[in-house]
């Protein structure tokens, strides 16, 4: 063998392993072009398409007009619906304007951290209990990293250092999962939007909050101020919402029960464990 | 000598292929659906952002702004068609212009009204999921981040003329056309279609006297 010889085979090698190559590469592309799920290491399966998500549109159909949940206590809901406006108008906003007046954004912003996290149990056990054990992971991450780097939930580098989210979850949903429909709507004074299950939902939660203890130890006021305080602090960062949401409808009440209704929907049927 | 040619025929056949996929996934990259609302998104942001324009004087030139992005990317002829459903067939095409006209106006009034409270928030863009082989409509997830929570904001496209317009929009899942479909079929049947261009009317204006 003549050294010519060796580096014409280690050429027609080199050119053989680049069309080898390129027909790998290529075969690749090809799959990906028609492939219509593309599952990644980790398990999860990311879909590049789903025709399921436009199934629900109907193009002539313009539905029942109350399809989305019984509402027997009509009447009631819409007195407590009105009660509810005019205490956001005349008591809860004035407030909320004022206090974002005297406190700085990114304090209140603070503010809402710190009561959020203080909500981490809920969050936690919910996930759990719908087996979501990666989210209730995260949580528990989450509460950690907030309640010691973040001082004591006033700031988020869970989220921003090292990229845990925020779950969502709570007892109404559980129960959702677990099969429970919505009952029927219920429109709470001072609470807001609720169907049957998410009122059950809600007492479920009430043991979970920390707060709650300080009203079971007889601490009323404390209990109380912290509410309020949590409320006024939301409310003040999401002035204009609610304005906007009356101004965008024509029949509010109708608007935010449908609206709630959906939204629950969405949150019970949310990822898997992410 | 004859294994050289069999390479070089794969060679080439290798070429044709790659020339082939290259030119299939480019008219699939030059109008993608998740890239214009992200356009879309950062030209409102950057309207929003604009030293000049957040003066009070420039209001209405910051906002004719926003709007005129908008229009580009928003299809407001289907969203009318959409949320009328069934009563859209019984409007005659100067009924349906102008209740077109009255929508698009109300949508826009409320939405800008939105969307300069949260100009500061970071806009996350996802994900796109299409209908299927066909690829006519569209799912764009993307999310803003406002204090703790993410907030889910879902545009659903289709395609005409090689372009992706927005028929809907989902915040947290709620459907806004799903919503006005209700409410403008609660409308129609009370009050018909003078009733709802009435109460259309009597929105926008009210929008003008109650301050946000």
């Amino acid at each position: 063998m003549t050294k010519d010889d060796n580096c014409r085979r280690l050429r027609c090698r080199s050119r053989g392993l680049t069309v080898l190559v390129l027909l790998m590469l290529l075969s690749g592309w090809g799959l990906r072009a028609t492939d219509l799920r593309a599952e990644d290491v980790s398990g999860e399966s990311m879909p590049v398409s789903d025709s399921t998500l436009f199934a629900d549109e109907t193009e002539g159909d313009t539905g029942p007009l109350n399809k989305y949940v019984a509402d027997p206590l009509e009447p009631l809901n819409r007195f407590f619906f009105a009660f509810n406006d005019k205490l956001y108008f005349w008591l809860l906003k004035p407030v909320s304007v004022g206090y974002s007046q005297v406190v700085p954004k990114p304090a209140r912003e603070s503010a809402g951290n710190f009561f959020f996290n203080l909500k981490s149990p809920v969050r936690l056990v919910n996930s759990l209990l719908q087996a979501k054990f990666g989210k209730s992971g995260q949580e528990l991450a989450r509460f950690v990293v907030n309640s010691t780097v973040g001082v004591a939930g006033l700031w988020d580098p869970a989220r921003s250092w090292f990229n845990l989210a925020p779950s969502d979850e709570d007892f109404g949903q559980t129960l959702g999962k677990y099969g429970f429909g919505d009952g029927f709507y219920l429109c709470l004074p001072l609470l807001g939007p609720a169907s049957l299950r998410d009122g059950v939902g809600r007492i479920g939660d009430y043991f979970l909050d920390p707060v709650s203890y300080l009203y079971i130890n007889n601490e009323n006021e404390a209990a109380l101020g912290i509410r309020a305080e949590d409320t006024v602090n939301q409310t003040s960062l999401r002035l204009g919402d609610y304005e906007a949401f009356n101004l965008a409808s024509f029949d509010p009440y109708s608007a935010m029960r449908d609206s709630y209704i959906q939204l629950r929907n969405n949150k019970i049927n949310d990822d898997p464990d992410r | 000598m004859l294994r050289d040619k069999f390479r070089g025929a794969i060679f080439l056949v290798g070429l044709v292929l790659l020339a082939g996929s290259f030119a299939g996934m480019s008219t699939a990259a030059v109008v993608d659906p998740l890239e214009q609302i992200k356009t879309t998104v950062s030209n409102i942001i950057g309207v929003m952002q604009n030293q000049e324009l957040s003066r009070p004087d420039r209001k209405e030139v910051r906002r004719e702004k926003i709007m005129a992005y908008v229009s580009q990317r928003f299809d407001f002829e289907e969203i009318s068609k959409q949320t009328l459903a069934a009563n859209w067939r019984d409007l005659n095409p100067e009924q349906r212009k102008n209740f077109e006209r009255l929508f698009s106006e109300l949508l826009k009034n409320t939405y800008i009204g939105r969307v300069e409270a949260y100009s500061n928030e970071v806009v996350h863009f996802d994900k796109e999921i299409f209908d299927g082989d066909q690829r006519s409509k569209v799912m764009v997830y993307t999310k803003v981040v406002k204090n703790n929570q993410e907030i889910p904001i879902n545009y659903k496209l289709m395609s005409k003329n090689g372009d992706w317009f927005v028929y809907d929009v989902m915040i947290e899942g709620v459907s806004l056309v799903r919503n006005y479909r209700t409410e403008f079929a609660r409308i129609l049947a009370q009050d018909q279609y003078p009733g709802l261009i009435k109460r259309l009317q009597e929105k926008i204006d009210g929008r003008e006297v109650i301050k946000n």
